[in-house]
């Protein structure tokens, strides 16, 4: 365990220090800002309209289309670190396997695109 | 190595290229015109294969390391799977087309569901039967919401997703203890390491979340309250499919694991199956008597039939694999006839669904009102129909296994179970007349409702000798 | 302590810290975003047992693709949280028997947890699958040695695309079914637009794209008529020209925004731009709307 801790030390001190600077630029806005609120000031709007209803409404479901297709790629690109990491030592099996795989999701691929699914209309 | 490991599985692997292939041609062609044709072709498909795996034969190959296990008792399933699944797509393609349904990725879905069910019944890895699963489920999800315009559809969808998703979590939950104290997922290697006898206690956890899992996937009591809303909800094809091959797969699924993986701690899960058996035989039973929608009660229905073929599974012999397998085949036989029929009741093109419209039937449609009879006397159990032999069959494997009570309660949810049964054939014979449904019917669905009400009566003869291939691949599977 | 195990603590605080947070937290957003620092810290943890590719994975995956869908869906999806929660809290009693009870299991399970004897011995699959051709190039002296120092994300990619070859492409037939059920399910084709097609676009051919025709003088053409001979040839022929429709032209420029439902935003209307004038023979040619 100390091993891979010391290994991924650098990251450890930067996760750190972001978070550390972080919470002492929170901290000093607290701190050290002049606050004066009155109620005009920490309205919705000093000037302008008020909003004319909730910020949450009904959305195309084509933006989650996108995103989902975008997961199932993701997950297939993640598919392809080890495959690369090990690729030395991995036989012709190995490398028809991911031949084979990226094949089925071309095919998928080629399935939506002709479909229309990565058209914005 | 992988040369005769891709032999083993090259049903599967034909089947999923011919998907894709399918998918391809579909796509580029012109889309949902196709869609007839696909259909056709993809039930060709699964017959053709259906029909190589039960004239192939072979002996008990493990192949990918033992993840892949094609015995006698996974060719038994798979035959009924493949069957099944042809039969329903070519009793589908009139209702759906009819309705705007027909798209072409249906018949893909459902052969992709198929390639999944095939993996799970020949599964000798844990990993790879979550794999075949959610495959299968993946696809089902979709099929049953694929009416996206419906409310119904889509929350039969949504509700099957979430509690199916739910129970893969058991499933995995149980995996992962089960592979925590084995050491390995393999179906050899767990049940070396869990030995004879009684079950460790952490073991016992993890066993009792598979087997919550699966019961989620072949609904029985008390994991089956997405049954009744999803069978509604669903374009009545769909639910006609899912009444058929996936409850094979999934009790096929069910077997294998407990005997593959745990046949050293049969009383350790014993119980619990005799448990979800007789729960699923008398809530089923209870549940469907105030249903007046006829998929509904279907629903109903399947979960008391997957009470019995459970027991089967309890008794936790190569005889009660047997009876489950002969259960199973022949259960699934008598729904695709159902369903042919129900899928034929339409008033002014319009499907109709309440068994209150059932009223003098026979009046005007003597041979269909004959022929959906025959199918609910053998539905029912009654004698000398096959669906008797069925209940007999699972009935004597409890007994011979020494559990008398659970074979006495059996046969009281028997006779519940018939009631509702008979109610419909009493509406259909005796009840008050309805206005009267569309007489048409399409030869497709018109056959399968002859040849299912033929198989019921000639049946009887020899059962067609499935005993005895139930018999090969239950000696397969339990050792 | 030592700094593995003051590491360790961090994180297993940071995950349950966060997962009690995105159940209570009265902000769907926020919920979404204590998860995203759950997973970042279950990463940590996964880190620290040497599973670098899975931690790696959580990170490019939860965090990457599955925590902005849920942010989508938190924030965009029309949905009242507050009576949703309001909900809750009818179910939460039982929720809770629920999970004590599960607890309680747990605490059981792990309380008398053992392995099988042999289960050691069957765990070893990465050292066989990774052994063989290493010793022989005698990079490690064994198979053991080379296991130790192998790394994780190395020793799964020998597994995965060898060993599990069926389950890898299993995992390839599943992601196709997702991805055509998302499809099937969700893509409609509006067919009350018009759309542009690239490949017509891109085989036109601007010879052809308008067409003169010669017009004999002295018809009714009145604005023609006032006009200089040479100079105003093509206003004049405008009227003649086979000009290509120009795509989605009756399309407001409000119609496809969002907020364009109230039509209260009138922004367009009061500072609107006069079209430019643009020079009249070159006008009708293009294919595409205004904009350019």
């Amino acid at each position: 365990m100390d091993d891979i801790v010391r290994d991924y030390l650098p990251i450890l001190i930067f996760l750190s220090l972001a978070i550390g600077l972080g919470i002492v630029l929170i901290l000093a806005a607290v701190i050290v800002a002049v606050r004066n609120p009155d109620p005009e000031k920490v309205s919705a709007y000093e000037c302008g309209f008020n909003a004319f209803d909730d910020a949450r409404m009904k959305f195309d479901v084509r933006f989650y289309l996108v995103s989902i297709l975008f997961i199932i790629f993701d997950l297939e690109i993640a598919m392809l670190f080890p495959w690369a990491v090990s690729f030395q030592y991995l036989g012709d099996t190995g490398f028809w396997s991911m031949m084979v795989f990226l094949g089925v999701l071309t095919i998928g691929f080629a399935y939506e695109w002709k479909k229309g699914a990565l058209e914005w209309e | 190595m992988t040369n005769a490991d891709i032999q083993t599985v090259l049903p599967e692997v034909l089947l999923a290229a011919y998907a894709m292939l399918a998918l391809m041609f579909g796509v580029y062609t012109t889309k949902d015109k196709v869609a007839p044709l696909l259909v056709w072709v993809t039930s060709a498909v699964l017959a053709v294969l259906g029909l190589w795996i039960l004239t192939g034969g072979g002996g008990d190959v493990a192949a990918f390391g033992g993840m892949i296990v094609n015995d006698a008792f996974a060719r038994f399933a798979k035959v009924v799977i493949l069957f099944s699944a042809a039969a329903v797509l070519l009793m589908s393609e009139g209702y759906m087309a009819k309705r705007g349904l027909l798209r072409f990725e249906y018949p893909l879905l459902v052969a992709l569901a198929v390639v999944g069910m095939m993996v799970m019944v020949s599964a000798g890895d844990l990993m790879a039967l979550y794999m075949g699963l959610e495959l299968q489920s993946l696809a089902l999800y979709v099929v049953a919401a694929l009416r996206r315009d419906s409310v119904k559809s889509t929350e039969a969808g949504l509700k099957y997703f979430v509690l199916g998703a739910l129970s893969s979590g058991l499933l995995l939950y149980g995996a992962s203890l089960v592979y925590g104290f084995a050491g390995t997922t393999l179906f050899t290697g767990i049940i070396a390491a869990v030995g004879e006898g009684q079950a460790p206690l952490g073991l016992l956890f993890g066993l009792v979340f598979v087997i919550a899992g699966m019961a989620f996937k072949v609904s029985a009591a008390p994991f089956h309250m997405w049954t009744p809303d999803v069978y509604e909800g669903s374009p009545t094809p769909v639910t006609a499919f899912f009444a058929t091959a996936p409850k094979m797969a999934a009790m096929g699924l069910f077997a294998r694991v407990v005997h593959d993986a745990f046949g050293g701690v049969v009383g350790d899960w014993q119980q619990i199956v005799a448990f979800l058996a007789v729960a699923s035989m008398f809530l089923g039973g209870i549940a469907a008597i105030g249903q007046r929608n006829i998929k509904r009660l279907m629903a109903y229905s399947s979960i008391s039939h997957m009470g019995f073929a459970l027991m089967g599974l309890a008794a936790g012999t190569a005889f009660g694999v047997q009876a489950m397998l002969v259960y199973m085949a022949i259960y699934v036989t008598m729904n695709i006839g159902v369903f042919a029929f129900i899928l034929a009741m339409e008033r002014d093109g319009a499907p109709v669904v309440r068994i209150d419209e059932l009223g003098g039937y026979s009046k005007r449609e003597p041979l269909r009102a004959l022929a959906m009879l025959v199918l609910l006397f053998s539905l029912a159990g009654v004698p000398p129909l096959v669906g008797f032999f069925g209940k007999f069959y699972v009935l004597r494997a409890a007994m011979d296994a020494g559990m008398t009570w659970l074979a006495i309660a059996a046969v009281i949810a028997a006779v519940i179970n018939a009631f509702y049964y008979l109610r419909i054939v009493f509406l259909m014979y005796f009840g008050e007349d309805a206005e009267a449904m569309d007489s048409g019917i399409s030869p497709v669905l018109w056959g399968f409702l002859m040849a299912s009400a033929a198989i019921m009566v000639v049946g009887i003869i020899n059962l067609f000798g499935v005993e005895a291939i139930a018999a090969t691949a239950a000696a397969a599977l339990v050792n | 302590m030592t700094f593995a195990a003051f590491a360790f603590y961090l994180f297993a605080f940071a995950v349950v810290a966060g997962g009690l947070m995105v159940v209570v937290a009265r902000n769907p957003v926020h919920s979404v975003l204590w998860l995203i620092l759950c997973f970042l810290s279950s990463a940590g943890l996964f880190v620290l047992v040497g599973a670098e590719f899975v931690a790696m994975l959580l990170i490019i995956v939860y965090v990457g693709a599955v925590a902005v869908l849920f942010l989508f869906v938190v924030m965009m999806l029309d949905v009242d949280f507050a009576e949703l929660k309001a909900e809750m809290a009818n179910y939460m009693p039982l929720g809770l028997v629920i999970g004590v009870v599960l607890l309680m299991q747990l605490g059981i399970a792990f309380g008398v947890w053992q392995s099988a004897d042999i289960a050691e011995s069957q765990r070893a699959a990465p050292v066989i699958a990774v052994g063989a051709e290493d010793v022989g190039e005698g990079l490690f002296s064994d198979s053991d040695a080379l296991l130790s120092q192998t790394h994780n994300t190395r020793a799964l990619g020998t597994l995965i695309y060898d060993d599990y070859l069926l389950l890898f492409q299993l995992a390839g037939l599943i992601l196709l079914v997702a991805m055509i059920g998302a499809i099937v399910l969700t893509l409609r084709h509006r067919t009350d637009i018009k759309r542009q097609n690239i490949v017509a676009q891109m085989m036109r051919d601007p010879a052809k794209a308008m067409e003169l025709k010669d017009v004999k003088p002295g018809r009714d053409y009145d604005r023609t008529r006032t006009l200089p001979h040479r100079r105003c040839r093509a206003v004049r022929d405008r009227h003649f020209r086979a000009v290509p429709e120009p795509q989605e032209r009756d399309r407001h420029p409000d119609e496809h925004r969002i907020d364009a439902a109230g039509g209260e935003h009138q922004f367009r209307g009061v500072l609107g731009l006069p079209g430019r004038p643009g020079r009249a023979g070159l006008h009708p040619v293009r294919a595409d709307r205004g904009g350019g």
